[in-house]
């Protein structure tokens, strides 16, 4: 079964300067078995963020279906798009996005009480050690390095136990060594669970066994 | 996490915004909850005191300040009346209760009323509260003292303290650069009253009596002083119609041996004599008892004054003021109108007038409704009272804006953070919720401090109140319609969050995302 299925799936933005729309995506399908990893390339603008964005709901197409687990997310208001995301969506951001005033911790407990999911609280401790950031629990994201802060980004995905996983440019923000880690994490951590990675780096689409080029599915012809 | 942590991590996050905004809201809460406090404390205190009685007789005058001297212990008397009112009031059939009042005199600045014993045992501080004693009991004899709370307190004295008692209403009154202390009578505290939250407390009571006698005995002795307080003259010497026989002149070889500080008027149980006391105290804040004093002076006042206390009352010729209360309003009212209106020209009615026992002495009173006064004086309190209430509300608003601003301004570094938690699954209402709880929890800790503020205000505002309007009036004495001004505080306060929370509901979460 898929987990994610795309079909005729068109998004546009206004162009700031002239307000006319311009096309962004138009994929006529695309299909992600549950429990795969894919990368996702594509050339900068090629619109791998937008793709991640209508796959988590935050936004949604023009028109299309975006079928997750079996369910489309298109056709649902708001408010349930937003409780969907919490219960079966872990989003990986390239810059992090953690709320400075919060520690590793509670960076990583903020997002579980958004899901219906009963959570136990020790998960998002576990998650943390899991992710090597045992000693920093009680860091804030000011106070630990960039690596690390991705570890954090990465134990917070995970905290509601989704069934998938959005990373966007999981690795664009850090040095080789650091990157080379985290991806290998990201890997290990994920297992058994749907994981898109957007990247445009090829040392990290290299271990990835499918990698699908957007820039070859999107048929988006801006205007 | 739950949102109340996260609100105030939100909170803590702008610490110094925050605190300002609660300070604001603060001041504003204490600001209305003390006039409100203030308000309803100083009506109480001014109508609840009034209703025990229904009419005041005394000399005519002003009869707001015979209101305030009398009841409030404020002011200064009209005048003097004849005696026999207070007789005369005591076998009126148509009166439940008469208690006279002879004021002229203090001690340490706290003003002693001279009145009956009846005063405090069957008069009513409060409607339907009598006078209750927490320590020792009432006078019984002239020259025996009774305590209010607040004096027993402000002056730290406590039974068997012995005083003089100085001219004049309060501590420096009138012209006075040396007070007259008339040393001649040396009073005893017998008892110490429980506080009835009204201006009683302030005062000391002693027989009317040893108020009279000191103003109006016929002793030999040598005054220089031409008093003209409250209208009281220094009769020594002169030539008086009353025939008491000079018995209260006092015996002043008593056997403490203490050196008598005349400078203090006081003999108070600290002084250098060694007697063992016998601390029988239920408050912490007045002095232990001194039993033994009190022992020795009541020996002593027996010895000197060995009839009932009533008689030596009626030899008291002057007096400032007689207190009334009557089972039936009407008989108030008549007794008022023959006294305050002129005698009709209609010789039946006039003659109906003139068998009324107070009739011969018509000319030389004046019937007072004190609670027609207190009316009158809410009227004029009120209105004060009303504008401050006013300025309260528009503070509050005030800093209602101030909680609006304040949240506002930190939307736009605010919205990377909604836009976080909304990718994490909060939903826009989540988000909008979040933000109102913080304005209400600002409103709200504002709240709550600012009940703190008011009572504090109110409790350092009571002594000055106490004071200068004659009234006690409880910092603590919050009731349930501050507790809704406060709730409507803090819903004004959620209502001031919603401009800054729908800013926050229509945030677009991809749009303030970080990639």
């Amino acid at each position: 079964m898929a987990a994610i299925a795309l079909s005729h799936l068109k998004k546009s933005y206004p162009e700031p300067s002239t307000g006319l729309k311009q096309a962004v995506l138009d994929i006529p399908s695309l299909k992600v078995e549950a429990g795969t990893h894919i990368a996702l390339r594509g050339t900068s603008g090629s619109g791998k963020t937008t793709l991640l964005h209508c796959i988590s709901g935050m936004t949604l197409p023009d028109s299309g279906e975006i079928s997750i687990l079996g369910r489309d997310i298109t056709k649902l208001a708001e408010s349930r798009r937003d409780r969907f995301r919490a219960n079966h969506i872990g989003y990986i951001f390239q810059s992090f996005n953690l709320l400075d005033g919060f520690t590793a911790l509670e960076n990583v407990q903020l997002g579980m009480q958004f899901a219906d999911k009963k959570i136990p609280p020790a998960r998002a401790e576990d998650l943390l050690k899991r992710v090597g950031l045992g000693e920093r629990l009680h860091n804030r994201p000011s106070q630990l390095s960039v690596g690390q802060q991705q570890r954090v980004c990465i134990a917070r995905a995970l905290a509601n136990d989704p069934e998938i996983i959005l990373a966007d440019e999981p690795t664009g923000s850090l040095d080789p060594k650091t990157s080379a880690e985290v991806l290998a994490l990201i890997k290990e951590i994920t297992a058994g669970k749907t994981l898109i990675l957007v990247s445009h780096e090829t040392e990290v689409l290299a271990e990835f066994e499918i990698n699908i080029d957007l820039t070859e599915l999107n048929q988006a012809v801006p205007v | 996490m739950s949102p109340v942590k996260i609100v105030f991590k939100n909170m803590k996050l702008r610490l110094l915004s925050t605190l300002l905004t609660i300070g604001s809201v603060a001041l504003a809460a204490s600001l209305v909850i003390a006039v409100q406090t203030l308000e309803r404390e100083t009506e109480q205190g001014y109508t609840q005191t009034s209703v025990g009685f229904d009419l005041i007789l005394a000399a005519p005058g002003s009869r707001m300040q015979t209101t305030l001297n009398t009841i409030y212990h404020l002011e200064t008397s009209t005048g003097v009346i004849p005696g026999d009112v207070y007789q005369i009031a005591l076998r009126d059939g148509r009166i439940d209760q008469a208690f006279p009042v002879f004021v002229g005199d203090n001690y340490r600045g706290v003003r002693v009323v001279g009145t009956s014993a009846g005063f405090i045992a069957e008069g009513e501080p409060r409607s339907g509260q009598p006078f209750q004693i927490a320590e020792g009991r009432n006078f019984e004899r002239p020259f025996e003292a009774v305590i209010g709370s607040n004096a027993a307190r402000r002056l730290g004295i406590g039974i068997g303290h012995t005083f003089f008692m100085t001219h004049g209403v309060s501590e420096l009154d009138g012209d006075d650069i040396e007070p007259h202390v008339h040393d001649e009578f040396e009073l005893v505290i017998t008892g110490i009253l429980e506080p009835s939250r009204t201006a009683h407390d302030n005062v000391i009571f002693t027989s009317i009596y040893s108020a009279y006698a000191v103003h109006y005995h016929a002793h030999d002795h040598d005054h220089d002083h031409d008093h003209e307080h409250n209208d009281h003259d220094h009769a020594h010497g002169h030539d008086h119609d009353h025939d008491h026989d000079h018995e209260h002149e006092q015996d002043h070889n008593h056997d403490h041996g203490e050196d008598h500080d005349h400078a203090s008027h006081s003999h108070g149980s600290d002084n250098a004599h060694n007697h063992s006391h016998t601390h029988r105290h239920s408050h912490s804040h007045h002095a232990p008892a001194d039993t033994e004093r009190l022992n020795a002076m009541t020996e002593r006042l027996s010895r000197q004054f060995p009839h009932p206390l009533s008689e030596y009352e009626s030899r008291v010729s002057r007096l400032d003021a007689v207190l009334l209360s009557f089972g039936n309003q009407a008989a108030a009212l008549q007794i008022a109108g023959m006294i305050n209106m002129p005698t009709p020209q209609n010789p039946l009615l006039a003659r109906n007038m003139m068998r009324d026992p107070f009739f011969a002495h018509k000319d030389e009173l004046m019937a007072v409704v004190p609670a027609m006064q207190i009316q009158e004086l809410m009227s004029i309190i009120g209105n004060a009272e009303l504008v401050l209430r006013y300025v309260g509300w528009l503070v509050f608003i005030v800093a209602l804006f101030g909680v609006l601003v304040a949240i506002y301004n930190t939307m736009e570094e605010r919205r990377r953070d909604i836009a976080i938690i909304r990718s994490l699954g909060a939903r826009r209402g989540t988000v909008l919720g979040l933000i109102l709880l913080e304005a209400g929890f600002i409103v709200g800790i504002g709240c709550i401090l600012g009940l703190a503020g008011g009572i504090g205000i109110v409790a350092a505002t009571a002594p000055f109140i106490a004071e200068t309007a004659g009234i006690i009036v409880s910092a603590y004495a919050i009731d349930s319609a501050q507790f809704v001004t406060l709730l409507t505080f803090v819903l004004l306060g959620i209502l001031a969050g919603i401009i800054p929370a729908l800013k926050a509901y229509r945030t677009d979460v991809v749009a303030n995302l970080a990639p």
